[in-house]
């Protein structure tokens, strides 16, 4: 019989909320609501537990979320017992738009043939309506809302949206420059700062996990950093293989490895997340070469780049390939850091120490780090020397 | 204004006002007490408590008498942590708890009395009975609108390990109408009051929990499984000790479930194994414990310089290099694992790294596991997870009000309490119902085992008779698409059930849908009575 390989996405149990989990969680439906956290705090739990009440209480509401993948990944969570009404947050707000308006003003194409909203102009229209209908029925849920802009959060609320449940992390802003901050999303949608529920306890990774997580983390008050977890089970200290030079493993052992570890564990879903598409290519193409002894036969192995139109499946166990810009929101059980001396820019270690510790917070229960035989001083510079944290193999 | 909900199972019943007793508390440690099987202190709640009477009297639990009015203070001190908390009554039945308890008096004086059936003055508003208490003596939770109790049916189903199928959750606005004659000093919690008291986490209780669903779920997998719980549950058959004295560590099981110790002549096996389980448990009573993969690693890695075995040295060794391995980019399948360490003690212990919780383990098969190796994985895993973090579907009702029973019963044991709680019938894995006393199914057995097959699809467990008319028999048949079509007459078309198969398949994971099931266990409970009336044996 084939191996059942479906993931599954369990409801945390009553001792794994913390008392600020719970309150964010007992918000009343209506009003407007800010829960802000460090990756792995639960946010997105939350919002999903959010919107699966706004569900069963037959509410009209909407999950906005930033990218596709991450709209995807959240439809495997929310699980398929009840209709997830979600979308990403441009499509939904240009559909919106064209309800009151014919399309949505945007800037000229960029580079690569993307055209950005045009929020100047989107706000000059919004600002020109009259009698504006008020939307109290409807319930937005934003999860990662700090990619969104002010304009989206001053414009929804122009057009008579009032009830909000946004979770944010202002240290994982996508474009810093094109991002809302803690205070733009209070100010906007009327938050007095004392309301807004700060989530403070990593849920998601293992203590190890965490402790890794803490050396990358960029110190920003207006997310808390989180504290680590007590007890969770099946933890180990994240590890840093080198292979490809005389003395270590060649990249065909560390490959045979990963697919032995995923064929051990075939309900889980490892992520390798790379730099670059040259290595995410290289890893995708050694997997598929790789031929180690396997109890359960070869496991899926996907490769995902932005852009592209097939979205990968989120609710199988195997391997998914795809670089450090897509991953953020995601979540693995497993993750692996591939060639981690080649990221960049390594002229701004700041930058390069904040997408660490996005990278390594996707991580729900163990994490591998891999580089090659390359010196480099920067990302040397930015691991922890402690084996307790991390371990050198 | 009095409604219930959600109350199929229980029939509304009347009580004796005189038996019933309500704790004032709030509707989240409503929720984590019943998802722990246990009402119990703060020291239970593993920082999650929220301010309650419980704080007051550590280590105490204290009930207020029914048609007293509960003071205003102390329903305002159940939800003054946080602004989200709603005020929750639980009430209990006692009638059925019977040991010492402290009288509280109006005037705020204790005083010692046999049991809470004692005689009360009028002046007698409250009792303190020593922590813990079943759910199990939940008569009804009680809310003052149908707001707070939905509010608390919502958080219940965000959540992986609140059953309230068989609780009755009722509106009684009367018993929140606070009362202001008695004085409550609920500030300050009366610790020198209750030197005694010693409220601590109920690490035991829990994982005694863990470990007896952990049996009753692979109870259904093998005769061994069968025979190891009811050896634990209490209600061990002619073959069952000599079963489990096959293996050397499953026969300490006994021991530990008595005493939370083994026996002193056990075999070294037994002693490391049951020595990691010890650790466990001791590890839960820290404030900061390690995960338990490290509790187990530092365990095996300690007792390798005490070892005085020396052959069993190198495999220890290889064994804990593996463990360590499974838990980074270490090689191998799970099969070369197993090849390479055999045994009782060596395969629980892999699992326990290779797979993360009891659900998980009990989707796991593997050809090389023994029935031994495979139960002593379960206890591993029931340890770990105990019985708060088991999700519902392992909470079967009467298993759950059996469970509750044995964990609150062994933490009184070791307190040295002297309460006493009529045993909740113990409930019977499916496969113990099938279990015929000559060994033999009758027709009735392999109806019901029939039933079951076609309700699940499980059609490798059926096989179809047909018995042709005699005369002219057919040399060969058609099949067209599903159908077999026969030249001449056929006398009789019976389904019969392959009975190891049909065993194989009831052991499996996930078992079969409760609906079906409790449909079919009320037929083999009938079927076992008439079995037991006919051969004079009775139940346990």
């Amino acid at each position: 019989m084939p191996v059942d390989r479906t993931r599954r996405f369990s409801l945390p149990g009553i001792h794994d909320l913390n008392k600020d989990q719970d309150e964010a969680l007992a918000l009343p439906l209506e009003g407007q609501h800010l829960i802000v956290g460090g990756p792995g705090t639960g946010k997105s739990v939350v919002a999903l537990l959010r919107a699966r009440r706004l569900a069963q209480n037959d509410k009209t509401y909407r999950t906005l979320v930033y990218n596709h993948l991450l709209d995807h990944s959240n439809r495997h969570l929310f699980g398929s017992g009840q209709t997830f009404s979600a979308m990403t947050w441009e499509a939904w707000f240009c559909r919106l738009f064209g309800h009151f308006f014919n399309e949505v003003p945007k800037l000229p194409p960029k580079r690569d043939g993307y055209r950005p909203i045009d929020w100047e102009s989107v706000e000059q229209q919004v600002q020109s309506l009259e009698n504006v209908k008020s939307q109290r029925d409807k319930f937005i849920v934003i999860d990662e809302g700090q990619d969104m802009p002010p304009a989206f959060y001053r414009t929804l609320t122009h057009l008579g949206f009032e009830n909000f449940y946004v979770a944010a992390d202002q240290n994982q802003q996508i474009h810093p420059d094109k991002c809302s901050s803690r205070q733009d999303i209070e100010n906007t949608i009327a938050i007095e700062p004392g309301d807004t529920v700060e989530l403070k306890t990593n849920y998601r990774n293992t203590r190890p996990i965490a402790l890794l997580a803490q050396h990358f983390y960029p110190t920003d008050p207006a997310s808390p950093k989180p504290d680590l977890p007590d007890l969770i089970p099946a933890a180990a200290t994240p590890e840093l293989w080198t292979y490809g030079t005389a003395n270590t493993a060649t990249l065909a052992a560390i490959t045979d490895n990963i697919l032995q570890l995923s064929d051990r564990n075939p309900r889980k879903l490892i992520g390798i997340i790379t730099p670059e598409n040259k290595v995410r290519t290289k890893f995708n193409d050694a997997l598929l070469r790789a031929n180690p002894k396997l109890d359960n036969g070869r496991p899926p192995i996907q490769t995902f780049v932005s852009g592209q139109r097939e979205l990968p499946d989120f609710g199988q166990g195997g391997i998914m390939i795809i670089n450090a810009q897509s991953c953020k929101g995601l979540e693995f059980d497993i993750v692996i850091l591939a060639d981690i001396d080649q990221h960049q820019p390594k002229r701004d270690p700041y930058t390069l120490k904040a997408r660490f510790y996005v990278m390594v917070a996707r991580a729900r229960e163990q994490l591998i780090l891999l580089r090659t035989g390359n010196i480099c001083p920067v990302v040397d510079g930015l691991l922890p020397t402690d084996p307790t944290i991390l371990v050198r193999k | 204004m009095t409604t219930k909900i959600g109350t199929q199972k229980k029939p509304r019943l009347r009580r004796k006002s005189a038996n019933i007793w309500h704790l004032v508390t709030n509707h989240q440690n409503m929720l984590y007490m019943l998802a722990a099987g246990m009402v119990m202190g703060p020291a239970g709640f593993r920082g999650k408590h929220y301010s309650d009477p419980l704080n007051v009297y550590p280590g105490w639990i204290p009930l207020v008498r029914d048609k007293v009015k509960i003071p205003a203070d102390v329903l305002n001190y159940a939800t003054s942590e946080r602004k989200h908390l709603l005020p929750c009554i639980a009430s209990f039945d006692l009638s059925a708890l019977s040991g010492p308890v402290q009288m509280l008096s109006r005037d705020g004086r204790r005083r010692d009395v046999a049991s809470p059936a004692a005689r009360k003055s009028k002046d007698d508003i409250a009792i303190l009975v020593r922590s813990p208490l079943p759910t199990t003596l939940l008569f009804s939770v009680n809310f003052c609108t149908p707001e707070d109790r939905q509010a608390f049916e919502s958080v219940a189903n965000d959540v992986s390990n609140v059953d309230l199928s068989s609780l009755r959750l009722e509106i009684a606005e009367s018993l929140f109408s606070a009362g202001t004659e008695v004085a409550w000093t609920a500030a300050q919690p009366q610790k020198q009051l209750f030197e005694d008291g010693n409220d601590h986490f109920p690490a035991f209780g829990q994982v005694l929990g863990g470990v007896l669903a952990m049996l009753y779920h692979t109870a259904n997998r093998s005769e061994l499984g069968l025979a190891a719980f009811r050896l634990a549950a209490g209600a061990a058959r002619g073959g069952d000790r000599n079963r489990v004295q096959s293996d050397p560590i499953l026969a300490e099981l006994p021991n530990w479930m008595d005493e939370g110790e083994i026996s002193r002549q056990a075999d070294i096996r037994a002693m490391l194994f049951w020595g990691v389980i010890q650790s466990l448990v001791v590890a839960q009573t820290q404030k900061r414990p390690q995960t338990p993969i490290d509790v187990a690693l530092s365990y095996l890695e300690n007792q390798l310089d005490l070892l005085r075995e020396m052959e069993f040295r190198p495999r220890l060794e290889r064994l804990i290099s593996d463990m360590r391995s499974l838990l980074g980019l270490g090689g191998g399948t799970i099969t070369e694992l197993l090849e390479r360490h055999r045994g009782s003690l060596s395969r629980p212990l892999l699992l326990f790294c290779l797979r993360e919780h009891c659900t998980e383990l009990l989707e796991f098969s593997h050809p090389l596991l023994s029935d031994a190796e495979y139960l002593l994985a379960g206890i591993l895993f029931g340890v770990r997870d105990s019985w708060l973090q088991l999700p519902k579907e392992l909470r079967d009702p009467d298993m759950s009000a059996f469970v509750a029973f044995r964990m609150v019963d062994a933490e009184h044991r070791k307190q040295g309490d002297n309460l006493t709680m009529d045993l909740p019938p113990r409930p019977k894995p499916l496969r113990e119902l099938f279990a015929s006393p000559g060994g033999e199914w009758d027709s009735m057995k392999k109806g019901v085992a029939i039933e079951i097959a076609n309700k699940c699809n499980w059609n490798e467990c059926i096989q179809t008779r047909i018995t042709l008319a005699e005369g002219d028999l057919p040399e060969s048949f058609e099949r067209t698409g599903l159908q077999v079509v026969f030249p001449g007459r056929v006398t009789t078309v019976t389904e019969e059930v392959d009975e190891a198969k049909f065993l194989h398949r009831l052991g499996q994971w996930p078992p079969i849908d409760p609906q079906i099931e409790s449909e079919v266990r009320k037929k083999l409970v009938n079927l076992q009575e008439i079995e037991e009336k006919t051969n004079g044996s009775g139940s346990s």
